[in-house]
């Protein structure tokens, strides 16, 4: 939103000379107002100037607005619970031994942040050859009907070699968790 | 060049106007998000309600039955009493790690409904990247999960923590893969003729089964809830959680069901679309396109009865299954789910190499 200004400024200058990266722009902004939810007005403007204006506050106000909103009031929704047995929870009869660590009755035995089993460290390591190779393919499989036979055959070509690769730890027994 | 006041007094109005605007589209942008949170409270209401009932049928019991009519007031009296329980911190742990790893969690899980579609563009963030928000708002989860693992400082809470790391790692990857095989296609526009013949559902099947176990595993439900097994890590990371703490992980791990089953519903079951083949809603009930809101109703009410129907399946695997062990649940993952899935991928890109 405070963006916006001087965007409507920059748009009152470049009326007449910088039309054309204008219409770019706009062109782009009509692209995501057109799947936008909050502005179905940005899709029946009918003077070009008004919509030119309404097409740059959508720009401004890009798809990412909504986003952030949501983080904000998630923050508050798990923050306000969080703060709201203070006034009301009983505090007074805590006790020391019910602070400890619960093992099952008996008194807790040395700390638990000691030696854990090295099993659950490969799995992380593991993930790291199958991590890029989804990362890399969700931008081609993401739109629809626009792969080429070529784009096909390099996207095989790139899970070949992370085949290959994992195949090797694979065999190499390093997944066993024997 | 002299310019009328009066003139210069329009241009003010009119500046004025296009700023009061922007502040209305700013405040509207707040409705939909807190009719959202609303919703979901309410659903995450209703599924603890039906699992609750649905496991006193399957042990024979009534189930909850004081709380209201036929209990359905049960969880928010659990809720309350989870409220003005005491907020126990562990002596010797990480308290600060130990007060942020649940909220961690449950935002992520939270934030994750911004991007399911509940109608035609009746989406809260209309991203191109869609689901895969999803996915990335899912793996901080583990994260959330291991802090408050390591933040309770107790062997239990500590392995437990460990096991949701390892195992939400080990089943991201085969749910990712089937994602990507589904969006391949189009989602919701190719489900829409044929009624439910045309579903995702019979197009991947094994697509559809790996996500179904994938996410059985993401939520940690009874198959693989090997994190917060009770009977042997007594109930894992949530040890030494009391209070409205521990309500946020049994919160936050009903939304991440509520959310895979909706996922669930619009990849593979047909969306918001009526499903029944020769019979149009639009025709049935003689509407046009005038009634906006209408249509929209109806198809919120179509994407949450089937998802509400398909929250069956986990909810009767809960309570039927036996537990799996950590070599087998981890074997499962990377040995049998990871190839078939990128098999499934493969398997669709040649079908889509084939057929232009």
């Amino acid at each position: 939103m405070v963006g916006c200004s001087p965007c409507l400024s920059w748009l009152k200058e470049s009326r007449i000379g910088r039309v054309r990266i204008l219409t770019v722009i706009c062109e782009y902004a009509k692209f995501d107002c057109s799947r936008s939810l909050f502005f179905p007005v940005c899709r029946s403007a009918s003077k070009e100037r008004r919509e030119q204006s309404e097409r740059t506050k959508c720009f401004v106000m890009s798809e990412f607005a909504p986003i952030l909103i949501y983080l904000v009031i998630s923050l508050l929704v798990s923050l306000i619970p969080l703060g709201l047995p203070f006034p009301f929870a009983s505090n007074s009869s805590t006790y020391p031994e019910k602070l400890s660590a619960h093992e099952c009755g008996s008194d807790p035995s040395g700390d638990a942040r000691s030696r854990f089993d090295i099993r659950f460290y490969p799995v992380s390591i593991f993930f790291i050859i199958p991590d890029p190779e989804v990362t890399f393919s969700s931008p081609w499989a993401v739109p629809p009907n626009k792969i080429d036979p070529f784009g096909s055959w390099s996207m095989m070509a790139f899970f070949l070699i992370l085949t290959i690769g994992s195949l090797y730890e694979w065999k190499r027994g390093a997944s066993d968790r024997e | 060049m002299i310019i009328d006041t009066t003139e210069v007094q329009t241009i003010h109005s009119f500046y004025r106007l296009e700023s009061l605007k922007e502040v209305y589209g700013f405040i509207w942008i707040f409705v939909p998000i807190l009719i959202l949170v609303l919703g979901i409270t309410m659903g995450v209401l209703v599924i603890v309600w039906l699992e609750r009932k649905i496991s006193a049928a399957i042990q024979q019991r009534i189930g909850p039955e004081y709380a209201g009519p036929l209990g359905i007031l049960q969880a928010l009296a659990d809720g309350t009493k989870l409220l003005l329980k005491e907020d126990l911190l562990p002596s010797r742990g990480n308290i600060r790690l130990f007060r942020v790893g649940p909220s961690i969690g449950f935002i992520s899980i939270l934030l994750s409904y911004l991007v399911i579609p509940f109608g035609y563009h009746l989406v809260l963030a209309d991203l191109s990247i869609g689901v895969f928000l999803w996915i990335a708002f899912s793996s901080i989860v583990p994260i959330g999960l291991l802090m408050s693992g390591y933040g309770s400082n107790n062997k239990y809470s500590f392995s437990g923590g460990l096991r949701a790391a390892a195992q939400s790692i080990s089943y991201e990857i085969p749910l990712t893969l089937c994602v990507l095989a589904i969006s391949l296609l189009d989602i919701i526009e190719a489900q829409s003729k044929y009624g439910f013949g045309g579903w995702n559902l019979w197009r991947q099947p094994i697509g559809f089964l790996v996500f179904l176990m994938s996410s059985l595993a993401e939520c940690e439900r009874l198959p693989f809830d090997l994190p917060e097994a009770e009977e042997e890590l007594v109930a894992g990371y949530q040890t030494e959680y009391s209070g409205i703490k521990y309500g946020f992980f049994y919160l936050a791990s009903y939304l991440n069901l509520l959310v895979s089953s909706l996922f669930v519903t619009v990849l593979y079951l047909g969306g918001w679309n009526f499903s029944i083949p020769y019979i149009s809603l639009t025709e049935l009930f003689g509407i046009n396109k005038m009634f906006r809101v209408f249509v929209i109703a109806i198809s919120i009410f179509i994407t949450l009865a089937k998802a509400y129907l398909f929250l069956f399946i986990p909810i009767t695997t809960r309570w039927t299954l036996p537990r799996m062990r950590m070599d087998q649940l981890l074997n499962l993952g990377w040995k049998f789910l990871l190839p078939i899935s990128l098999g499934n991928l493969l398997l669709t890109t040649s079908f889509q190499l084939v057929s232009p």
